[in-house]
């Protein structure tokens, strides 16, 4: 049974921020699970979406863990898996906030599809990436997917959501709406840095940035900005709660 | 973030992938390609500095005109006489008015620092400017004899000292207007993201791209903005055609005149290198259009 327990570096910082990962979310979505009952019903769904968000991201950060600890390679599988449920999920928080100032249902669509659009685009850049790294590939795929993600940050930042949370009655919205945008703004920008990094990738081959690196920004980011948007949102529901 | 920082991503985002297929540009096409969209958007945003003088001061045309271009010719031969001078004095002239034109959207008349706030931000743009790039600098002012004299600029303690103290300061006063609840968190952390974001747009493109995208994204576009909805807010039957007929009379003017000189200097009836003469026609038409554009912004 020892013999199964793999070792682990003190300089192993990916290794380490996929423990401190996996413990994070799995706290942060017991946490937004039972703060569920402290809020008015209308935050309810809200802060359901926080948790869900966090809660499937300690269970992937849980296999990630693993995968890396036994194999020692990026568990890309994975991680696209988790974004592909959880980044959706994040553009269903700006929704279900700017509701209260009158958005429809055409807009979680649209931000649904814009942000799985950018994640199968960056899946297939990444992970479908021939042996050694081809630039072409990466740079098609990567194009398609930043698409996606200028989108979604047009949209938050001077397009509909903006729009919308400029529109509601509430303070704590409006501030809350421009705290989210800064997640994608710079939390999300975090990605594109890993996705540059792996073979082939400019900052590779430019700047020599290894591929090894992926996963640390990975988890760094994905740390900051779920846990981080759930956390905002929370504040928003508490508040607004409390009126 | 505002459109223009958007648009500013968008080329970054653009130049990162250009960058990841083709691994760089060569520094024939940077030149071309930047000197074209330095020209197609740097004359245009200094051709209505008449009209919005006018705007703001009640002076006889002549008299304009006549300090305007009296401007012009004595940095001129400023440049003749004392180069290295004029260079200094260009770029702080530059900074002051990359700074001014950077904190025009926020009301600043009430904090006593704005003007050293202008300086230090443009001060830090350029030395950022320099510091990324020395070695890149290096090579092209030994290129030609006539711009060697500018090394004292990439003396490498001066550029690290200068690079450290001004981006403290600058950001030490970017807080200090927080301080002073003339802006709020929100702008403060947009000042910063910007900020940074020149600094890597510095760190990772060579000289001639990042000062491009700067100075066509962030200042050109952005005063032509301001210029605009300044009319658009005095007519509303103001629109894009009649600004573009606006700008048009004075930028044709210029390209006219620095076509002129370049001839000159490529059959070398005039003894100065291609790079000094565009230095030259730069700087001499900074100075009145940075002053015109101070009385704009501070006489609101």
């Amino acid at each position: 049974m020892l013999l199964d327990i793999t070792t682990m570096a003190p300089d192993d910082y990916v290794g380490f921020t996929f423990f401190i990962g996996y413990m994070a979310m799995a706290a942060a979505a017991v946490f937004f699970f039972i703060e569920r009952g402290s809020v008015d019903p209308k935050w309810k769904m809200s802060l359901l979406v926080s948790g869900l968000i966090t809660g499937i991201a300690a269970v992937h950060y849980f296999y990630m863990r693993d995968y890396y600890l036994a194999t020692g390679d990026n568990p890309t599988f994975f991680r696209y898996v988790d974004w592909t449920l959880t980044v959706p999920l994040m553009c269903v928080e700006f929704y279900l906030l700017t509701k209260v100032a009158g958005a429809r249902k055409s807009l979680l669509w649209k931000l649904i599809f814009a942000s799985t659009w950018m994640l199968v685009c960056g899946y297939i850049g990444e992970a479908f990436n021939p042996a050694g790294g081809s630039t072409s590939h990466s740079v098609t795929w990567g194009v398609l997917s930043t698409l996606g993600y200028l989108y979604i940050l047009h949209s938050v930042w001077m397009g509909e959501v903006a729009k919308l949370a400029d529109e509601s009655k509430s303070d704590v919205v409006k501030k809350g709406v421009r705290t989210l945008a800064w997640f994608v703004l710079v939390g999300w920008a975090i990605y594109p840095i890993g996705y540059m990094c792996m073979d082939g990738g400019w900052l590779n081959s430019a700047l020599g940035w290894s591929s090894q690196n992926v996963d640390l920004w990975y988890n760094i980011a994905d740390a900051i900005n779920k846990i981080g948007f759930g956390l905002v949102v929370y504040n928003i529901a508490i508040t607004e709660s409390k009126k | 973030m505002n459109s223009i920082t958007f648009i500013f991503l968008v080329c970054l985002y653009a130049l990162f992938f250009i960058y990841e297929a083709i691994g760089g540009i060569k520094i024939e096409n940077q030149i071309f390609y930047c000197s074209m969209l330095i020209i197609a958007f740097g004359i245009p945003h200094g051709a209505l500095d008449h009209i919005l003088f006018f705007k703001k001061r009640n002076t006889s045309q002549v008299k304009f005109y006549s300090i305007y271009l009296g401007l012009v010719l004595f940095f001129i031969l400023l440049w003749i006489y004392y180069p290295t001078l004029s260079l200094t004095l260009f770029l702080i002239i530059s900074a002051f008015h990359f700074g001014e034109s950077q904190f025009e959207d926020i009301d600043i008349k009430k904090y006593s620092n704005s003007l050293l706030l202008y300086l230090v931000w443009g001060l830090s743009l350029l030395i950022n400017l320099i510091f990324y790039n020395v070695d890149e600098l290096n090579v092209l002012t030994t290129l030609f004899k006539d711009t060697e004299p500018f090394y004292y600029l990439y003396n490498h303690k001066f550029v690290t000292y200068g690079f450290i103290s001004f981006n403290l300061v600058a950001i030490g006063l970017l807080f200090n207007l927080l301080h002073n609840k003339i802006i709020n968190w929100n702008k403060l952390l947009s000042e910063l993201f910007l900020f940074g974001l020149i600094h890597l747009t510095f760190f990772l493109f060579p000289f001639i791209i990042g000062f491009t995208l700067y100075f066509v994204i962030l200042h050109s576009i952005r005063v032509m903005k301001y210029e605009y909805d300044f009319f658009k807010k005095e007519s509303n039957n103001f629109n894009l055609f009649v600004f573009v007929k606006l700008v048009t009379p004075y930028t044709l003017l210029s390209l006219f005149f620095s076509g002129f000189l370049f001839i000159l200097s490529s059959k070398d009836i005039i003894s100065v290198s291609i790079p000094l003469l565009s230095l030259i026609i730069i700087s001499a038409i900074t100075l009145p259009h940075a002053i015109v554009m101070h009385i704009f912004y501070h006489e609101k």
